[in-house]
Order: structure tokens, then C-alpha cells, then sequence
């Protein structure tokens, strides 16, 4: 009996021993809906330590400082991030949890800690769905904020409108959804500037996409490129790949269709696939190269190392690379808030920088008892001015549409570093700036 | 086309080497093993870590990488061996399904899916082929996966070990009766077919540069083994090798190359239907 029981159990192990929780994984600061439990939230912190008067971005972020803790009742806000799957983007949630923490260890609002609580959206439309629900029907947070991820806004926008939740996150893929106000503007303007930045700023005049042949790649096709076709007179050569496909062959395809200029739409590793393959093949000084917000992370300088020299990127808030002399406030205190919080420094991780600013704006402008209403309420006029962005955050849109964010600008890979090369880039390009040549004011090359 | 079909080389020796250790070992072990890859996956991750947080130097990590993979592999094999010893081949596959979405699983929480860099290796051997750069990697992974075909067929084929691999794998009990150590034998091969996997993987790696990317290579490996009904090496390398190519082509098909995953599949279920047919055929007669 036992022997026929073995193989059995041996399975289940296995299995366990996969799905099971790990003490150091970021992942396992938020939860699968389906638990149902609180994950990591940012008020624990500001209960611990006492300490000087002078908080700093690091100690409040490891602990250790916290000179006037928030002990009242926490403000339950929910985080519906993509902390596993293909695509993830922890780095927005993770860096809002330690602004929280920082305020809380100042007080909070009014003595009230901010918490964050996090849902796992699994990358998948059912794991955001199931998030969503969860934290607004058995979390009972107050409203939504910070999350990173590409699913939960196409997934949940009808949701979140029907009702009555204004959301803002650090990082979003939706360009239509009214009651979700996201940091970042992107991926189709950044894709619409960066098109722009190869027609009017370098002059290319064969422009090529590369993207995966995934939804949202649907967007950029059926949308964003047409769009900017219609806008700018020319056409962009576009060519798909499927997910884990080898590049090689789409990376000749560029090269025998004649690309002056590509823009590649990917996630991270696959940046650093593509751009391995690009150099292999000996083209990174035959044509140029531009890559989303999603590529301006120090940790893919790294791991793709020399590949990725002379490639265009996008940023859409300020640089947080280049001359240190040209850094805002705000920009060092990003840095130091994500260095002393272990966190890697990347552009999604901004957003969920200005996303928690803009949260404690927002609440701290509300006049009374803090209900769903009124935060909500709160979230949907918040206005906040900050270095990081182009135009100042207004939840209620800016000048051109609904999405509170649309400026971004392009940084090149020089020497190693990411070098910050064109103002910012408006959407869409005044006329006169396409006359004069786009938008760039310095070149690093 | 031609530059697109040498581009197709790059996924075709991955997936002829893959293809070949699945053969492998579904003719000795008697298993269609989908956690091939996933072993191996772990393995090459960790290489960035001896690498750049051990610093054991390029070759030394190399060498590491290889040899936990096959650690991993001959453990794998050992519990084949073991506790499913006396299973048919649908159970022992049903396993080895269970062990790739462990290993995922494991791999994605120690490693994290995050940017990492994986050295690129034999960059001087690559050479211009059509205005196409075969680099040193496809030549080696083409070069392994022959190398391997070769000598499986010579072992298999001419040489007492090969007799008894084969006993093994047909019947074991019996095997086992004569004085053969199976579990010796199924370890050996398991952890040879990791070795030969991991080493194409870390080669690979580069340019895949995600545990998804390259454990997804089991899909494609598995198509080239089923070119091959199992069986036959040789056409396991051709199927690989045509597969890698036809997937690079279907790029200038328009909206038919859209669905160039699944054209290798449709190829493949013609050529099982095929080879059926003239099995029943020749039984009727």
C-alpha cells in the first residue's frame, strides 16, 4: 500500500515545494486573491523605532528612524500589481510601500498610517479581476493606488467605473479608461514620441516596430502606429514575434527590409535577448535603435552590458541617470528612498514614487472623515506638481485627453549610462518643433 | 528567403539538440520527459550567480552550471527509477510534468525573473553564412546536437552497453533479474541527458535571457522528437533543424505567419498521420 502511495506523494511534494511560500521573495509580499489575506503594507514600519528628529529617504525606509510614528487606525488602500507571471512589474507597489513608510514615521495622515495592501494579479485577467474584487469587497480598502501592472486596467477599468473607484497607479498599459488616472503615460504615447524622435529629430526615413504578438501588442498596431502614420505622412514597417521565440530571424528581417530606425516595444530580458542578437548580427551601428520606459532600468545596463550602446530610450518622468548636477530633489530623494530600500532603480519604480505622492496629496486635501466617497473623490481632482513629469499631474486629464500624464523624454546609452538628450516631448509635437527638428537639446554621442 | 532561413539555424540546433536528448531518453528511460528543460533552466540561472556574485570565473561557472544540472537530472532520474519503476510510459511522462512545474516554480522564486547576464560563448567562431552571422553558438549547439546523434546511435547500436540500455528500457524487471543495474543505468542516462541539455542551454542562454524563454524550448524540442517518431535520431536533427527554418521563413508569409508556432505542429501531425497510415496499410495487408 505505502509503495503505491509513494509516487503519489512524491508528486504532491514536488509540487508543494514549488507553490509554496519563500521568506525572501518579493512575491511574497502580496497575496493570490484566492487566500484572501492582507499582504505587506507600508504602516508596519512607521510602529517601529524611535529615534532624532531628522528622517531620512534611509532610515525611515530600513526602520530604524521613525521619529513620530502614525499609530491611528490605517488607511486600507489596494494594490493590484502583477507580481508573477511573464510580465511583472513590482518595482511601482514596492517603491510606493517605502514613501508610505516614510510618511507614516512622520505622522501620517493626521496620525493615521497609509497601508498598502497587495493582491497578486498573476499577470492574467482573471488573477486581476479576482484581486480587484478582493480587496474592494473583502479588504474593504478605501481606494486603489500604485500598482504596476499591464492587465489590471484593461482587465478592471468597467469594474473600477461602475463603481465609483478612481485608481491611480504607478505604472498602466490603458489609454481610455476614465476612473484610472496612472503616473506614467505609457506604452503607446512613449511608442508615439519615440517614432517622432526618429522621423524629426534623426531624420530616419524607413521607421520599423518590433514588437510580441501579445494583446496589447494590438494596440500599438491597430492605434498608436496608425495614428501617427495618419500624423506624420510616413509609415512604419511593423514585424511581430511570438513570446520565446528566437529573434534572429525577425532581427534579419529588419536588417533586409532596410530599417534605418526601429523601435522595439518589450519587457526587460527581452531587451536584453534582442539586443545580444543586434549586436551578433553587427547592426547596433547600422541603424538605430529606440526601447520603451521599459528598457530604462540600471539592472538591464547590466546584464546586457555593451549590446546595449548607442540605443535610444525612453524615459516618461525625469531621468534619474546622468549628470548628478541636473538631478531635482526629487529625483535624489527617488534614489536614495529606492537604494536604502535594497529596491533597483528603474523607471516603473518612479511611478510608484510620484503615484504615492500624489496619493498622500490627495488625502491630505480632504476635509473631514476619510469614507470611500471622499477619498475616491479626493483621487479624482487631485492635482500634483513635481519635477518628474513634463506638466503637472491633474487626475482629471491633461490638455490633449484623459490620461493625466503624456510628456516623456529620450535618453541614449553612452559611455555606459543612460544620458538624458532631448527636452521634454509633448504629444502631439507642435509643428514648430517638427520644422526645427524635434525636441533635442543636447547630444551625448 | 535564404538570409531567413540561415536566421533559422539559431532556433533549429537548439531544438535538434533538445529533440535528441528526448529521444534519448524515451528509448532507454521509457519517458517522454517534459521537464527536460526546466532543470537545466535552473541550472544556467544560477551560472550568473557563480559568476557574479561568486566570481568563480567564466569556465568555472560554466563548468558549475553543467554539473548542477546534471545533479538535478540524475536526482530526477533517480526517482524514476525508484519509485516509478515498474510505471508505463503515459505515468512516468504525467511525472515529468510535475517536475517541470515544480522546477518552474522553484527557479522563478530563487532567481526571480530578472535582467542577468549570461556570457556569451566561442563569439569567434561565428561566420557569414548568406549576409546572415552564424555565430559561434549555433555552430556549437549544431555541432553538439550531431555529435550527440552520432554517438547515441554508434552506443546504442554496436557496443554491449547499448544492448543492456535497450533491455533496460524494454523490459526492466527482466533486466533486473539478469543482474543488471537498472537503476544504475536509468540514473546514467538521465544525467548524460541533462548534461547535453544544460550545455546547450547555457550556450543559448544569451540570446533567451528568461526562464520562460528557455524552458518554452521543450515545445519546439518535442516537435523535433516527434519529426523523429521518437525514434530515429537523424530525423530528429532534420526535424529540428527544419522546424528552426520554417518558423524564421513564415516571418514573410503576412498574416499566415502569424500563427508560425503552430505550422511546425500541423507539419508534424501530417507526418504522424502519414506514417499510421502505411502501418495500418501494410497490417490490412
Amino acid at each position: 500500500m505505502l509503495r503505491k502511495l509513494l509516487p503519489a506523494l512524491f508528486v504532491l511534494i514536488f509540487i508543494a515545494a514549488a507553490c509554496g511560500d519563500s521568506d525572501d521573495d518579493e512575491a511574497s509580499t502580496a497575496t493570490t486573491a484566492g487566500e484572501g489575506t492582507t499582504a505587506t503594507t507600508a504602516a508596519a514600519g512607521a510602529e517601529e523605532g524611535d529615534g532624532d528628529a531628522t528622517t531620512t529617504a534611509a532610515g525611515a525606509a530600513a526602520g530604524d528612524e521613525c521619529p513620530n510614528p502614525a499609530t491611528g487606525e490605517p488607511i486600507a488602500l489596494g494594490d493590484v500589481t502583477s507580481y508573477s507571471g511573464v510580465n511583472i512589474f513590482p518595482e511601482s507597489a514596492n517603491i510606493a510601500k517605502l514613501v508610505f513608510e516614510r510618511y507614516n514615521c512622520n505622522g501620517g495622515v493626521d496620525g493615521r498610517p497609509i497601508e498598502l495592501v497587495s493582491v497578486d494579479a498573476q499577470d492574467t485577467a482573471e488573477g486581476a479581476a479576482a484581486a480587484a474584487r478582493n480587496l474592494a469587497e473583502e479588504q474593504q480598502v478605501l481606494a486603489f493606488c500604485c500598482s504596476g501592472s499591464i492587465v489590471n486596467c484593461f482587465t478592471n477599468a468597467g469594474y473600477y467605473a461602475e463603481n465609483d473607484w478612481e485608481v491611480i497607479p504607478g505604472v498602466e498599459a490603458c489609454a481610455d479608461a476614465t476612473n484610472v488616472h496612472p503616473a506614467n503615460t505609457g506604452p503607446f504615447l512613449p511608442t508615439y514620441h519615440m517614432l517622432d524622435f526618429f522621423k524629426y529629430d534623426l531624420g530616419a526615413e524607413n521607421i520599423c516596430f518590433i514588437g510580441l504578438n501579445v494583446p496589447l501588442t494590438e494596440f500599438f498596431q491597430t492605434v498608436v502606429i496608425p495614428t501617427w502614420e495618419a500624423d506624420s505622412g510616413s509609415t512604419v514597417n511593423q514585424v511581430l514575434i511570438e513570446v520565446g521565440e528566437d529573434f534572429t530571424p525577425a532581427v534579419t528581417k529588419l536588417a533586409a527590409d532596410g530599417c534605418d530606425a526601429v523601435e522595439a516595444a518589450f519587457t526587460e530580458p527581452d531587451y536584453q535577448s534582442f539586443f545580444q542578437i543586434v549586436d551578433a548580427q553587427g547592426l547596433t551601428d547600422q541603424m538605430d535603435f529606440g526601447m520603451l520606459t521599459s528598457g530604462y532600468s540600471l539592472q538591464l545596463l547590466e546584464a546586457a552590458g555593451d549590446t546595449l550602446e548607442g540605443v535610444y530610450s525612453n524615459s516618461e518622468f525625469e531621468p534619474y541617470t546622468g549628470d548628478p548636477a541636473a538631478w531635482s530633489e526629487a529625483v535624489t530623494d527617488y534614489i536614495e528612498l529606492a537604494e536604502a530600500g535594497g529596491e533597483p532603480l528603474t523607471s516603473f519604480g518612479q511611478g510608484g514614487y510620484i503615484a504615492a505622492n500624489v496619493v498622500i496629496t490627495a488625502l491630505e486635501s480632504i476635509d473631514g472623515e476619510l469614507t470611500k466617497e471622499s477619498v475616491n473623490e479626493a483621487f479624482k481632482n487631485v492635482e500634483y506638481e513635481t519635477p518628474f513629469l513634463g506638466t503637472p499631474f491633474r487626475a482629471t486629464g491633461s490638455a490633449v485627453g484623459i490620461q493625466p500624464n503624456t510628456t516623456s523624454k529620450v535618453l541614449q546609452v553612452v559611455d555606459g549610462d543612460f544620458m538624458p538628450i532631448t527636452d521634454w516631448r509633448v504629444f502631439p509635437l507642435p509643428a514648430e518643433q517638427k520644422e526645427a527638428g524635434g525636441a533635442t537639446t543636447t547630444s551625448a554621442g | 528567403m535564404l538570409d531567413l532561413a540561415v536566421a533559422g539555424l539559431s532556433a533549429g540546433g537548439t531544438y535538434a539538440l533538445i529533440g535528441v536528448c528526448l529521444v534519448l531518453l524515451y528509448r532507454v528511460g521509457a519517458v517522454v520527459n517534459f521537464s527536460l528543460t526546466f532543470g537545466p533552466t535552473l541550472a544556467v540561472v544560477a551560472m550568473t550567480d557563480f559568476l557574479g556574485v561568486w566570481e568563480l570565473g567564466l569556465w568555472a561557472s560554466v563548468a558549475l552550471a553543467i554539473a548542477l544540472g546534471t545533479a538535478i537530472a540524475a536526482l530526477q532520474g533517480w526517482v524514476m527509477a525508484t519509485l516509478f519503476r515498474e510505471s508505463t510510459v503515459l505515468i512516468r511522462s504525467t511525472v515529468s510534468m510535475a517536475m517541470a512545474i515544480a522546477m518552474f516554480g522553484l527557479a522563478t522564486r530563487i532567481f526571480h525573473d530578472e535582467p542577468r547576464f549570461y556570457p556569451t560563448l566561442f563569439k569567434s567562431l561565428g561566420r557569414d553564412v548568406g549576409g546572415v552571422v552564424v555565430t559561434g553558438t549555433v555552430i556549437m549547439a549544431f555541432g553538439t546536437a550531431i555529435v550527440t546523434a552520432l554517438a547515441i546511435w554508434l552506443v546504442l547500436s554496436y557496443t554491449r552497453i547499448g544492448v543492456i540500455l535497450r533491455a533496460v528500457s524494454s523490459r526492466p524487471v527482466t533486466a533486473e533479474l539478469m543482474g543488471v543495474g537498472t537503476t544504475v543505468l536509468i540514473v546514467l542516462v538521465w544525467a548524460v541527458a541533462g548534461a547535453l541539455t544544460t550545455s546547450g542551454l547555457v550556450l543559448v542562454a544569451p540570446t533567451r535571457s528568461s526562464i520562460p524563454n528557455m524552458v518554452i524550448l521543450i515545445i519546439p524540442g518535442l516537435a523535433a522528437a516527434i519529426f523523429g517518431a521518437m525514434r530515429s535520431l537523424l530525423m530528429t536533427v532534420i526535424g529540428g533543424t527544419v522546424i528552426g527554418m520554417i518558423e524564421s521563413v513564415a516571418l514573410e508569409w503576412g498574416a499566415i505567419g502569424n500563427y508560425r508556432p503552430t505550422i511546425s505542429f500541423v507539419a508534424i501531425t501530417l507526418v504522424l498521420l502519414w506514417s499510421q497510415r502505411k502501418e495500418t496499410w501494410s497490417e490490412a495487408r
